[in-house]
């Protein structure tokens, strides 16, 4: 499927783009679509590779180009270690395909990458009809996005386990820490759940297997505090939030567990603070599995 | 990404990092920079060990790298009060220290990516340099995002930028430049982009070379969305730029300070010994001879003191000052005319 962007010159059909799977190389093994690569580690070369065919008919008559001056482009984008890979092939002009595979040094990566395929025009054109892209670069189709897990929390959301007494906390099973000054910023880069590794109930969250309603109990609990933490913030909720931060994961938790916006959800805490307690509790019924069979 | 790098470093959770924060406040209200100095270690209790492998830097090494860095920064951190050393000197000094920090600890970059490395490292083995540079220890510089951290934005920078960070640079880029290159995330992740522009703002004759660059930044931004940068080759993206950087409005006149030789026989020997004075505090030398300080980015007392710093050589250095525009400011004229 082809992510619909809106872009200043026409692009090309949806239906006129096959896009192929990934395949990552780590070492010997080869995973084709892999959400997460349990073996990956800071030593560990890794080989991306996919593929596109075009029918080049319907990429004429949608984007208006023909197949002689396009390449497809892979681009590995991982935001942690601040750094974005690509590596370009022609298409073949003829068939339309292309396959292209990007090399990334041991090293480089961390957390988790993100990979899109691209469509582009390869070279600058002189002339072309309106609404036909001329500049070298212009970018024809881009392929849904994968992300792909190489370590730590593998999108869970960021823990850490500390013994609160020795840092000076009062002793709860668990606690959020935030030090995001705008919620554009990352959410694995400023959010923190702390587990009090040595309180009973933060031991049983660490655990492999948590007793049942504990999971909703956390959750329930989460979005409670970190709504507290921007209402007390008083944070500018009108910037724009890009994915995978602060505001967009908060958004994402609003709507999932309160069906409303990250606003609205701030304002019904704020002004009747029992009805936000009343939509969570009846969203994520976290005694439910405590309590009642 | 010819990059070889070698270790990875010790860790420490947010939770023991907060601690520690609160410990360095205490000592530095105590005893400012000397007594944090006492805090600094190779070794934490609370650290913990890299999941994702590597040989880890043990604390022999540790302790030769926190020598190896203050040797490097001596000319600030050996100062008598290396904060107000470092306040006056900021761009040279994060210059210095990301280069420092690049060299010395030879880190892995999957490691430098994570937060509690530097925890580790601003806080527990450097934390009177990270208090000589932001001795209020606000979150965003001691636990906060790459982009704003007093260390790490510092080793990013220079990973991408490296010898375009010019410490001999009679105007480096300034903070305000590199933040709001760096924190345009998505852009600053292409690294042969951010290089072109960098380049391209340090060549810029701008006189407001600072928002100069914003709109550049802004313009090229823009431009992402359609475009694919990283499918394009260093040629194409330096006349991209060239061309963007064409198009920002130019700035609207400032008042500037403006130094003119005398036409003597020795004007080119003499051009050339001053050209090389002023150029560590001009932001502009001019083949004629003129030299100009630009009094919106230094403020009008600076500007002076720099002034009269070269007219104070003139016994030495037989040249004439002229000074024009000046006089139309009250604050200079005064001092003209005192003189």
């Amino acid at each position: 499927m082809t992510k619909v962007r809106v872009l200043p010159h026409r692009v090309i059909d949806e239906d006129a783009v096959t896009w192929g799977p990934w395949r990552i190389r780590d070492g010997s093994t080869t995973a084709v679509d892999p959400e997460l690569l349990p073996a990956w580690d800071y030593k560990v070369e890794l080989e991306f590779e996919s593929s596109v065919a075009l029918d080049l008919t319907r990429t004429l008559t949608s984007a208006g180009v023909d197949g002689s001056s396009l390449a497809l482009v892979i681009v590995a984008d991982c935001p942690a270690a601040n750094v974005r890979l690509a590596a370009s092939t022609a298409i073949d002009p003829l068939s339309g395909s292309a396959v292209a595979r990007l090399t990334v040094p041991a090293g480089v990566l961390a957390e988790s990458v993100r990979l899109t395929k691209n469509v582009v025009l390869a070279n600058g054109l002189e002339d072309g009809a309106a609404g036909v892209a001329r500049r070298a670069g212009s970018v024809l189709a881009t392929s849904e996005r994968s992300i792909v897990a190489l370590e730590g929390n593998g999108g869970r959301f960021p823990t850490e386990a500390v013994d609160f007494r020795a840092v000076g906390r009062p002793e709860s099973p668990w606690t959020i820490v935030t030090t995001f000054d705008s919620i554009d910023e990352s959410f694995v880069g400023s959010v923190r759940l702390l587990v009090n590794s040595e309180h009973p109930v933060g031991q049983l969250t660490l655990a492999a297997d948590q007793p049942a309603g504990l999971d909703a109990v956390m959750k329930a609990d989460i979005v409670r505090r970190l709504l507290l933490d921007l209402s007390a913030r008083e944070v500018d909720l009108s910037v724009e939030c890009p994915e995978e931060s602060v505001g967009d994961v908060i958004a994402g938790m609003c709507d999932l567990y309160l069906g409303m916006s990250i606003e609205t959800a701030i304002k019904t805490l704020r002004a009747d603070p029992a009805q936000f307690e009343d939509l969570l509790a009846s969203s994520l019924d976290p005694f439910r599995a405590v309590w009642a069979k | 990404m010819g990059e070889v790098t070698t270790w990875v470093y010790p860790r420490i959770a947010l939770a023991h990092a907060q601690r520690q924060v609160e410990a360095i406040r205490s000592a530095y209200v105590e005893g400012g920079v000397a007594r944090v100095r006492d805090l600094a270690s190779p070794d934490h209790p609370a650290k913990t060990p890299v999941e994702t492998g590597g040989p880890v830097a043990q604390p022999g090494r540790l302790s030769d790298i926190r020598t190896a860095i203050l040797g490097d920064l001596a000319s600030w951190m050996d100062a008598p009060d290396p904060v107000a050393t470092i306040a006056r000197d900021t761009a040279r000094f994060d210059i210095a220290l990301g280069r420092s920090l690049y060299k010395r600890l030879d880190i892995v970059n999957s490691d430098a990516a994570h937060l509690e490395t530097w925890n580790f490292l601003a806080l527990v083995l450097l934390p009177d340099v990270t208090v000589a540079r932001w001795p209020a220890l606000h979150p965003d510089r001691v636990l906060g995002s790459p982009s704003k951290h007093a260390m790490q934005r510092l080793w990013i920078r220079e990973r991408v930028l490296g010898g375009i960070l010019d410490l001999s640079s009679p105007k480096p880029l300034g903070e305000d430049e590199l933040f709001q290159l760096f924190d345009r995330t998505a852009l600053a992740r292409n690294h042969r982009l951010v290089r072109v522009l960098a380049s391209a703002v340090i060549g810029s004759r701008a006189t407001k070379r600072m928002e100069w660059a914003r709109s550049l930044y802004k313009r090229i931004t823009f431009l992402t969305g359609a475009r694919l940068m990283d499918s394009l080759t260093d040629a194409e993206l330096t006349q991209l730029v060239a061309a963007e950087a064409a198009m920002v409005p130019g700035p609207s006149p400032t008042p500037r300070l403006k130094v003119r030789l005398s036409a003597d026989a020795d004007e080119a020997r003499l051009t050339e010994a001053v050209v090389a004075a002023w150029n560590a505090h001009a932001d502009y030398a001019f083949v004629d001879g003129e030299f100009e300080v630009d009094m919106a980015e230094y403020g009008t007392a600076e500007a002076v003191r720099r002034l009269s710093a070269r007219v104070g050589d003139a016994d030495k250095h037989p040249f004439v000052v002229e000074m024009r525009s000046i006089v139309r400011d009250p604050v200079l004229g005064a001092l003209v005319a005192g003189q």
